[in-house]
């Protein structure tokens, strides 16, 4: 079941991330979904270049990745935490509703253990079928230094 | 000598990038040094936004590049991609690796590693056209050739009808040292001690270009590249960690690059030419690597 409360839809895909359900991860992201890292918060998507910047065809093609066996850098993969906090409603309306909330992962692969965080937005479309995301946006702290294997999900 | 392979007239670089957007803001000039030539490029800075535009100067600019060499050829290709040059202005990924930096540079024209290491990332093109045929494209079908152009520099060329690998120009250029230009991409090696690289990843937008066709560029960049992209993180796991894992092996000192060096031929002005699976461009370039070093050549 997937939470129709928005702070709890937010939650769930932080489980679902750590679980490594990835096509229950997946299915919580509408068809026009955008999921943005930028590397710092001034940028433009159009004009700068993004650590991520997916519609849903490249969201499936990480999950796609992921799953194929082939993924080296997620072989072992990426054990994650996603703590998420600060969870605000800023703007409920009927089609839609924008979370923000701090995000912190931390993430062990290889005997080594890494820390990212951040702010994280949510838009979450009312569909039919329930809250779907819209458009997810990640912005590290850490966006604009050099950065290792971020090729498990945040 | 100086190894420098690129860096901004203007502007002190933060550290770890010779240019990012934030450097080239004030940028009126963008020159490629090394050795006692510099080579003029063209370079036209706009003062509001973080565009540096590099267009092909007129041929006689190049032709004093001693440094260079018969590398100067493929940079002016790479420059005169589009009409009106190319620019670094959408910033560059920045990713790190515990490991030798010279790894990387290996990496950025090897032939031999695609089909295995980027098996992910072809699992994905597969997925999105429904079909398996792409994957002999992007595995390098056709008439490759890796040539040891002189001085370490190296090319994987593929001809004029292919495109490249990934898109973009259809060659992968090494420029000894550390600048490598492949795909949609310029990429900068720095070195920050024998076990620790920094890579920057510029995407090469087209001058005069419309923002769609360009943010079109920086997703294409961004499906294979940087920290989060397919690609680089596949190549960090196996051709960088793991492979210098293999190298802290104590049983034999020597890393053999003999790879086809029965079959490489001679062509002009001096190059050798070999096929691309084989290790012409990694011998190109520790020939000259140990010339620098004082080793016997």
């Amino acid at each position: 079941m997937i939470p129709q409360d928005p702070a709890e839809f937010v939650f769930h895909e932080a489980h679902l991330l750590d679980r490594g359900y990835l096509d229950e991860w997946l299915a919580l992201y509408a068809d026009d979904a955008i999921y943005w890292l930028p590397q710092r918060d001034d940028d433009n998507p159009a004009q700068q270049v993004s650590l991520i910047y997916d519609n849903r065809t490249s969201l499936r093609g990480r999950v796609v990745r992921l799953k194929s066996g082939f993924a080296h850098s997620q072989l072992p993969p990426s054990r994650t935490t996603h703590l998420v906090g600060n969870v605000r409603v800023i703007r409920d309306e009927a089609d839609e509703v924008e979370v923000h909330s701090t995000l912190m992962v931390v993430e062990a692969r290889r005997r080594e253990q890494s820390v990212y965080a951040g702010a994280m937005e949510h838009l979450l479309a009312r569909t039919d079928e329930g809250l779907r995301v819209r458009r997810k946006v990640v912005r590290l702290v850490s966006g604009d230094i050099p950065l290792g294997n971020l090729t498990f999900l945040i | 000598v100086r190894y420098t392979s690129y860096s901004t007239a203007a502007g002190t670089a933060p550290p770890g990038c010779a240019m990012t957007n934030r450097v080239a803001r004030t940028s009126s000039a963008a020159r490629i040094t090394g050795g006692p030539t510099t080579i003029p490029v063209r370079s036209e800075a706009s003062p509001t936004t973080t565009d540096t535009r590099i267009s092909t100067g007129p041929a006689s600019d190049w032709r004093h590049c001693e440094y260079l060499g018969n590398a100067a050829p493929y940079l002016q290709r790479v420059a005169a991609q589009h009409p009106e040059g190319i620019r670094l202005g959408a910033g560059a990924h920045q990713v790190t690796y515990p490991g030798n930096w010279k790894l990387q540079v290996e990496n950025s024209i090897d032939g031999y590693h695609f089909s295995f290491v980027h098996r992910s990332f072809m699992e994905v093109v597969a997925d999105r056209s429904g079909s398996t045929t792409s994957l002999q494209n992007l595995a390098g079908a056709g008439d490759v050739s890796v040539i040891d152009l002189g001085g370490g520099h190296a090319v994987a060329d593929r001809g004029d009808a292919t495109q490249g690998t990934l898109g973009g120009i259809p060659f992968n250029l090494n420029v000894f040292p550390n600048l490598c230009v492949l795909g949609l991409q310029v990429r900068h090696v720095i070195p920050k001690s024998v076990a620790r690289t920094e890579v920057c990843l510029y995407p090469m937008l087209h001058a005069g270009a419309s923002v769609e066709h360009n943010a079109s560029i920086l997703r294409a960049h961004e499906d294979f590249n940087g920290p989060a992209g397919a690609g680089t993180a596949d190549d960090m796991e196996i051709a960088f960690f793991r492979v210098g894992d293999g190298l802290e092996a104590t049983e034999n000192d020597w890393l053999v690059l003999s790879r086809g060096l029965h079959r490489e031929r001679p062509g002009e002005n001096g190059v050798l030419i070999g096929h691309p699976s084989d290790e012409v461009a990694q011998r190109a370039f520790y020939r000259r690597w140990r010339q620098l070093m004082g080793g016997r050549t």
